[in-house]
């Protein structure tokens, strides 16, 4: 279905992903995955380099082909159709915009190339530009124009398409912190007015966290866990999760399980969480997240390394016996290097997988 | 600080000085070939002299142009230094952009092919080609001499385009093609108007080439298809050579005129940085 003229967000659409395999000569990067988009939904494909996600975002916009499976956006099958006929439009890390053309001419381009009616162009260039703040901008070249802009045109350049499915390839990474905070939130915003479907990589789970309905975690070509952003904070899946969603990241200790509580490898114990059942001697990986801890006259002995205040907040850097432990306080504590610290978790925040599976046991 | 700032001044004016010297001396032939144009005796006078136009005269000109069948060695030059232009063009930047377009050993192959006709001194070619034109009828055209030129355009202008059209960055074209470019569209409207700079100062190369060439001309031109590089020699030599001064130096300020108009035309459409804010760099 070609994009036409409507109100943005008209031609909405699911995408599924279905049983998707891609491999580049012997090399397989992609194993079999599966993914189902709801109308309207903000998915966030998040992992690191090398996982597979931009190579996916590629895939359902059509610049590659799958090895095995299927893309469905809306009720049709889109294996085989060229990019231009899939009714998406993307977003991509490094902007891509015609150095040659202007604001206005960059961003009708695609309905020019659709043979749209000039007024019709003009009409929809000039609301998207609206939407983005780009009014005065339109008869700028991208070369006049600040990274900021220029990221907003290139969403621009989307917006005019009244897609069925918005795709975003990292399309911060190349803007300075303040900047990106600022866009994050103004592509949130835009997905709120327009509600068309969105797919966005980033490898920042910060950025994924803040702005999705569904995130997808992949590793290695494989989806590792797909929830709603507090769904893998609360109860990561496995290992992989725990460790990658959550700034500072998860602390993940080894531990042996004696008369129902956990042995440290120093000797320290914690009662064993509720709901799971472990024999003696099996070993598991404990998963506490630093702002999980709290200072405490009974617990953990641990030592301090490094005070980091950020003003809201202390990240402070222990040892748990050889094991190295972050905490994030939010009282304000008087800590120096090498002073013992006595942590607990708080109650229900123990997380514990298995090492050899990664799979969460409670 | 203040001794760090002076002596940086102080080597901007060393730069500047060397420059002016280089300046001097590279504009010192072409001034003194318009001086020796204005004056009626050239020979045996010093620059200085020279420049003193004490027997100022526009009179070598006229005789460059009667005397010397200035119109037709001009038009020679003219069509086949324009067509070589047009024709390395057509034929160059779509072989280039399609060049760039394939990948592994069919690239290295084609590209080193190309580039290894550049390792060619082209005088060698001269014997060979003349012996082909002779067989094929085209020796003393213009249509012979415009091919043997285009011998040497397209390998380097080929060559030099792959590297344009390698710059394009990857992400214009991906766009182009969600945007619903066909390959014609990608070509034509995304990475052409992307290097047209380097086109364009490719187009300034290949005509100055095209127009300032001799040797070719000498051996492949006959008598009908002599360009002005030929023509400039039908006032050297003989008894009265000397006294020819002036009008050779009118005649070689009417040759480099075209070509200096051609190139300041063309150099405006030369915008730098024409991919600037097309990518983060």
């Amino acid at each position: 279905m070609q994009c036409c003229a409507g109100t943005v967000g008209e031609w909405m659409a699911g995408v599924s992903i279905q049983n998707v395999e891609k491999s580049f000569g012997g090399t397989r990067v992609i194993h079999g995955i599966d993914i189902e988009i709801a109308d309207g939904a903000f998915v966030v494909l998040v992992g690191p380099s090398g996982c597979g996600k931009s190579t996916l975002l590629r895939i359902i916009a059509g610049l590659e082909d799958v090895t095995s499976g299927a893309i469905l956006i809306g009720d049709t099958e889109v294996n085989d159709m060229a990019p231009k006929d899939r009714d998406i439009a993307m977003v991509f890390q490094n902007y891509g915009l015609y150095p040659h053309m202007t604001v206005a001419q960059n961003m009708g381009f695609a309905l020019k190339l659709a043979k749209v009616d000039k007024a019709e162009i003009a009409r929809r260039v000039d609301h998207a530009a609206g939407i983005l703040n780009l009014s005065a901008l339109l008869e700028r070249y991208p070369r006049q124009l600040s990274g900021g802009q220029r990221q907003r045109v290139a969403m621009g350049r989307a917006i005019v398409r009244n897609p069925q499915v918005f795709l975003f390839d990292e399309p911060l990474s190349n803007l300075d912190a303040k900047l990106r905070v600022q866009m994050r939130a103004e592509i949130k915003q835009l997905h709120q007015r327009l509600k068309v479907t969105t797919v966005y990589v980033t490898h920042d789970q910060i950025e994924a966290m803040t702005m999705a309905d569904v995130i997808v975690v992949m590793h290695d070509g494989v989806v590792k866990q797909a929830g709603s952003p507090l769904d893998l904070y609360d109860r990561p899946a496995n290992l992989f999760v725990a460790g990658f969603i959550g700034s500072p990241a998860m602390n993940l200790m080894d531990a042996r399980v004696s008369s129902g509580k956990l042995v440290f490898a120093d000797g320290q114990t914690l009662p064993m969480p509720d709901g799971v059942t472990l024999a003696d001697g099996d070993v598991v990986r404990v998963g506490i997240r630093p702002e999980d801890l709290i200072v405490a006259q009974a617990g953990l002995s641990t030592r301090v390394r490094i005070v980091e205040p950020t003003g809201a907040e202390i990240h402070v850097g222990t040892q748990l016996g050889d094991t190295p432990m972050t905490v994030v306080l939010r009282e304000r504590h008087d800590l120096h290097p090498d002073q013992s610290l006595t942590l607990s978790p708080l109650p229900g925040r123990i997380h514990l997988f298995d090492p050899t599976t990664e799979a969460r046991l409670n | 600080m203040i001794s760090a700032r002076m002596k940086k001044r102080g080597m901007v004016w060393v730069v500047h000085a060397l420059l002016g010297l280089w300046l001097c001396i590279s504009l010192l032939p072409p001034v003194m070939l318009v001086a020796a144009s204005l004056n009626r005796t050239a020979l045996f006078r010093s620059p200085l002299d020279l420049l003193t136009f004490r027997d100022f005269t526009l009179e070598n000109f006229s005789q460059a142009f009667t005397r010397g069948d200035f119109w037709f060695f001009f038009t020679n030059s003219v069509i086949i230094s324009a067509s070589a232009v047009v024709i390395t063009l057509v034929v160059c930047v779509p072989l280039a952009y399609g060049l760039t377009k394939i990948s592994g050993r069919a690239r290295e192959a084609v590209s080193f092919g190309v580039l290894a006709m550049r390792f060619i001194p082209y005088v060698v070619l001269a014997l060979p080609l003349f012996l082909i034109f002779v067989n094929l009828g085209l020796s003393g055209s213009r249509l012979g001499l415009l091919l043997a030129h285009l011998s040497i355009h397209i390998p380097f202008a080929t060559w030099m385009l792959v590297g344009f059209f390698d710059t394009v960055p990857h992400e214009l074209e991906e766009a182009g093609i969600v945007d619903g470019c066909s390959p014609w569209h990608l070509f034509w409207n995304v990475s052409v108007p992307v290097v047209r700079s380097g086109i364009v100062a490719l187009a300034i190369l290949v005509f100055i080439i095209s127009w300032n060439e001799y040797l070719f001309a000498l051996f492949l031109a006959g008598n009908d298809a002599q360009p002005l590089t030929v023509g400039i020699t039908r006032f050297l030599g003989g008894a009265e050579a000397g006294a020819e001064y002036g009008i050779i130096a009118a005649y070689a300020v009417l040759v480099i005129a075209p070509v200096i108009v051609f190139a300041l035309t063309a150099n405006r459409f030369i915008v730098s940085g024409m991919t600037a804010g097309a990518v983060k760099g």
